[in-house]
C-alpha cells in the first residue's frame, strides 16, 4: 500500500517536471553553421562586426538551393553581438552545429587572434572541429554569403575542401584547435589558410596561406610559396615542375618526408633539413627521353632534387629573412631533438639569422602508362 | 531498514570486486582524467600515469593482504585494535572528515558540468536533490544491493569508454608527446603522485571485504579491476595530449569534453560522440556518490554507535550537499580538489599499508 502511494505521488512529478527549465526543441532552436569576424561598419561605435550563417530549415521535397542566410551585427563583443542577432530572430540561436570560422583581413591585422577567438573557447555548446580560414582583400561576410556551386552552404563547401587538401601542395590547411595550438607553442607565430574571392565568380579559391606573427596577421603567402613552404611543413602530394634549357618535366609526389637535424657547433645553432621525395613522371615537354633508360632517370631525379631544393630554400628565406617568423616549424624540430640547448635560446633573435641547409633526395619510381 | 552484519550468508564472489572497485575510483577522471598530472609533467603524464599505476597496484595488492588478516571485519573496527582505540578513533574520524569534502567535491563537480553541458537554466537545487534521492534510496538498502546494482551499470561505463579509445588511436599526433622527459624525471614522479591523488577509490576494498567470500583469492581480481581504470584514464590523457596538446589542456576545465567533441570520422553518419562521454560520466558520479555515501552514513553509525535510522542517511546525506550548493564559484572547489589530491596519497593509501605494517609487528588478525 506504501508502495503504491510512493508511485501515484511520483508519476505526476515525473510528467510535470522535464523540459521545465531547459526545454530544446529542434523546430525551435537556429543553428549556426558559419561564423565571420571582421571590422565594424563604423569603428567607433563597435570593435567587431560579427556575421553569422545561419541555417534555413526547408522542406525536403523542395529541390537543391541554398539552404543558409546570413545576418550581421556590430559589436564590442562576440556575445553581445549574439544578443544583437537573437533580438531579430524567431528561434534560439545555437552554436552546436558550427563548422567554419571565417576572419576578415582587416581584424586578423588589428586584433590578437587570442582575442577574437576567446568567446569560442569558453563556449560549452561548441564542438571545437572548426574549419578556420582569413580572407584576402574581402570581407568573412562575403564569403559567407557566396552562392556556391556545389555545396548548398559556404560553410560545406570549406569543411568539404578541408578533407581532400592533402591531395593539393598550394593549399595551407590548418583547423582551429591545431592553428591556435601552433600559435601557442611558439608565442603567436603561425601560419593558416587563406580564401579568396575571385571577382564576378561565386567560387571561394582557397590557396595559399597567411602568417601570423605575435597573434596578428603579418603577411599572405601565393600559391607558390605554399607549394615551397609545404615541403617543411605537410604531408600533402606535390606537384614538381622542372625546366632544363628548352624541356619541362612535371613530378608528382606521391610519398614525401622531412627531417629536421639541429646542430650545435660551439654554441651557435644551424639547421639540416633533409626531404625524401617519391613519385612519378607524369609530363614531359620539349624533348622526350627514354624514362626506360636508368640514366635519363638519374638525370631527372637530380633535376627534379635541384628544382625543390630552390623552392625548399626560397620558403626558409621568406621565413628568415623577409618575415623573421619562423612558421615553419623549426622552433619545433629544435625543441624536440635539442630541448636543453632550445631553452637557452631566444629563438626570436636567432632564427633569422640561423644557417639551414637543405639536401634534397628524389626517387622516380614510375612515368605512368608512357616511358 | 534492512540489518546488515559483518558476517551475512549473502556474500559476493571476489568477481564482484570488478564493479565494486571500477565505479567507486571512476568519477569526474572522466573529464579531467588527472588534470593535475598533465600540468606537472606536461607531455610526459603518460610516464607518470605508468609509474603511478604500478606504485598503486603494490598497493591495491597490499590492501588486499590487509583485508584477509581481518576477514570478517571492516577497516574501521581493526584499525582500533591496530593502533590503539584512541588513534583508531581519530583515524576514522579523519576518514569522516575526508569523505564529506570528497562528496562535496563530486556533488559540486555534478552540478557544475549539469549546468555547462546540460540544464544550464534549471535550478541548481533541482538535479541535486533529484540526486541525493536517488542516492538516499540505493545507499539505505545497504552495501550487497549496491555492488549488485554496479554490477548492471559496469558495461555501460566501461565499453563507451573503450570505444572512445579506440577512437582516439586515429586522431591522435605523436609528435605532441615529444621531447621526452624535456624538464628531467621530477616533474614526472610528481605527476605520479597526482595522478595517484586523483584516484580515490582503492580504500572501499578495505570496507567491503567482509561482504566478500575468500577476499584473500581477490589480488587478481582487484589488480584488474584497478589497472583497467587506470587503463581508461591513461588512454584519455593520451589522447587529450595528442589530440588537444599540452597548452589546450592546462586553460581547458573539462578537457575531456573538449577531445571527445574533436573527434571526427568523415563520412561516418554520426557526428558527435559526446555521448560516449558524458554517459559513462553520469553513471560514474551516481555511484562513487553512492559508495561514499554509504561508507560515510555506515561508519558513523558504527563509530558512535548509533541505531541505525533512515533520518541519520537523510541528515548525513544534506551535509556535502549543502557544501556543494554553498560552494561560492569553480575558483574555491579548484583549492578543494588540489587539496583532496594532495591528501588521498597518505589517507587513501598509505595509511592502510602504514595499519598492515603495525599489524604484522603487533601481530594482529589471521595469518595464513
Amino acid at each position: 500500500m506504501r508502495n503504491k502511494l510512493r508511485l501515484l505521488c511520483l508519476l505526476p512529478l515525473l510528467i510535470l517536471t522535464p523540459g521545465c527549465w531547459d526545454l530544446h526543441d529542434v523546430n525551435s532552436i537556429a543553428f549556426v553553421l558559419g561564423m565571420g569576424i571582421d571590422v565594424p561598419s563604423n569603428p567607433n561605435n563597435a570593435k567587431y562586426k560579427v556575421t553569422f550563417q545561419l541555417a534555413e530549415p526547408i522542406p525536403s521535397h523542395e529541390g537543391p538551393k541554398t539552404q543558409s542566410f546570413v545576418i550581421s551585427r556590430d559589436a564590442d563583443s562576440v556575445l553581445q553581438a549574439i544578443q544583437l542577432a537573437q533580438a531579430s530572430l524567431s528561434r534560439r540561436i545555437s552554436l552546436s552545429h558550427l563548422r567554419a570560422v571565417v576572419i576578415g583581413e582587416d581584424i586578423a591585422k588589428r586584433e590578437s587572434f587570442q582575442d577574437l577567438i576567446n568567446y569560442l573557447l569558453r563556449e560549452p555548446d561548441l564542438a571545437l572541429q572548426l574549419r578556420l580560414v582569413f580572407v584576402q582583400n574581402a570581407q568573412a561576410r562575403d564569403l559567407l554569403d557566396t552562392k556556391e556551386k556545389f555545396e548548398k552552404r559556404p560553410t560545406a563547401a570549406l569543411v568539404r575542401m578541408g578533407c581532400f587538401s592533402e591531395q593539393i601542395a598550394i593549399v595551407r590547411t590548418r583547423d582551429f584547435l591545431d592553428f591556435l595550438s601552433d600559435l601557442k607553442s611558439s608565442n603567436g607565430t603561425a601560419y593558416g589558410s587563406r580564401a579568396l574571392l575571385p571577382k564576378d565568380e561565386n567560387v571561394i579559391l582557397r590557396d595559399g596561406a597567411a602568417v601570423f606573427k605575435d597573434w596578428k596577421l603579418v603577411a599572405w603567402l601565393n600559391g607558390d610559396e605554399v607549394l615551397a613552404s609545404n615541403w617543411l611543413v605537410e604531408k600533402s602530394q606535390a606537384v614538381v615542375v622542372a625546366k632544363a634549357e628548352e624541356n619541362t618535366y612535371t613530378y608528382e609526389v606521391r610519398k614525401k618526408d622531412t627531417t629536421f637535424k639541429p646542430i650545435i657547433n660551439g654554441g651557435n645553432p644551424s639547421m639540416l633539413v633533409k626531404v625524401t621525395s617519391e613519385g612519378m613522371v607524369m609530363e614531359e615537354y620539349g624533348e622526350y627521353l627514354d624514362l626506360s633508360n636508368p640514366e635519363n632517370i638519374e638525370q631527372m631525379e637530380l633535376l627534379f632534387a635541384e628544382t625543390i631544393a630552390q623552392q625548399v630554400k626560397t620558403a626558409i628565406e621568406k621565413s628568415q629573412k623577409e618575415l623573421k617568423a619562423d612558421y615553419l616549424g623549426f622552433h619545433k624540430a629544435f625543441r624536440r631533438h635539442e630541448p636543453e640547448a632550445f631553452k637557452s635560446l631566444n629563438w626570436n633573435e636567432v632564427y633569422p639569422s640561423m644557417p639551414i641547409e637543405v639536401e634534397v633526395e628524389c626517387k622516380i619510381k614510375a612515368y605512368g602508362l608512357r616511358k | 531498514m534492512p540489518t546488515e552484519s559483518n558476517v551475512s550468508e549473502d556474500r559476493l564472489h571476489t568477481r564482484a570486486l570488478v564493479p565494486l572497485l571500477v565505479l567507486s575510483i571512476v568519477e569526474y577522471e572522466v573529464f579531467t582524467f588527472s588534470k593535475s598530472t598533465v600540468t606537472a609533467a606536461n607531455q610526459d603524464a603518460w610516464l607518470s600515469i605508468l609509474i603511478g599505476a604500478f606504485i598503486g597496484s603494490i598497493f591495491v595488492y597490499l590492501f588486499i593482504k590487509l583485508a584477509a588478516r581481518f576477514p570478517t571485519m571492516n577497516y574501521f573496527q581493526y584499525l582500533q585494535i591496530v593502533w590503539g582505540k584512541p588513534l583508531g578513533f581519530i583515524i576514522s574520524i579523519l576518514y569522516l572528515f575526508f569523505w564529506v569534502t570528497f562528496l562535496s567535491s563530486i556533488f559540486y563537480e555534478t552540478v557544475l558540468i549539469n549546468k555547462l553541458l546540460f540544464l544550464p537554466l534549471t535550478p541548481t537545487i533541482v538535479p541535486l536533490t533529484l540526486f541525493a534521492l536517488s542516492l538516499i534510496w540505493l545507499v539505505f538498502y545497504g552495501l550487497i544491493p549496491i555492488i549488485r546494482f554496479f554490477q548492471l551499470l559496469l558495461p555501460f561505463l566501461v565499453i563507451p569508454l573503450l570505444l572512445l579509445a579506440l577512437l582516439f588511436i586515429v586522431t591522435i599526433k605523436l609528435e605532441r608527446f615529444l621531447p621526452v622527459l624535456e624538464n628531467g624525471i621530477l616533474p614526472v614522479l610528481k605527476g605520479s603522485y597526482l595522478f595517484l591523488g586523483a584516484y580515490q577509490g582503492p580504500e572501499v576494498l578495505l570496507f567491503a571485504a567482509p561482504f566478500f567470500l575468500k577476499i584473500r583469492e581477490g589480488v587478481k581480481t582487484s589488480l584488474f579491476a584497478y589497472n583497467l581504470t587506470v587503463f581508461i584514464g591513461f588512454m584519455n590523457t593520451v589522447a587529450a595530449i595528442g589530440i588537444l596538446g599540452v597548452d589546450n589542456i592546462k586553460e581547458a576545465v573539462l578537457p575531456g569534453i573538449n577531445v571527445v567533441n574533436i573527434l571526427q570520422l568523415p563520412g561516418f553518419p554520426v557526428e558527435r560522440f559526446g555521448l560516449l562521454l558524458t554517459l559513462p560520466w553520469l553513471i560514474a558520479m551516481f555511484t562513487t556518490l553512492a559508495i561514499y555515501l554509504h561508507l560515510l552514513n555506515s561508519s558513523i553509525f558504527q563509530l558512535f554507535k548509533l541505531t541505525p535510522r533512515k533520518w541519520i542517511l537523510f541528515l548525513v546525506t544534506a551535509i556535502p550537499v549543502t557544501i556543494a550548493y554553498f560552494l561560492p564559484n569553480e575558483n574555491w572547489h579548484e583549492v578543494l580538489r588540489l587539496y583532496l589530491t594532495v591528501f588521498t596519497v597518505p589517507m587513501v593509501y598509505l595509511l592502510p599499508v602504514m595499519t598492515l605494517l603495525i599489524a604484522i609487528i603487533r601481530k594482529k588478525g589471521r595469518v595464513r
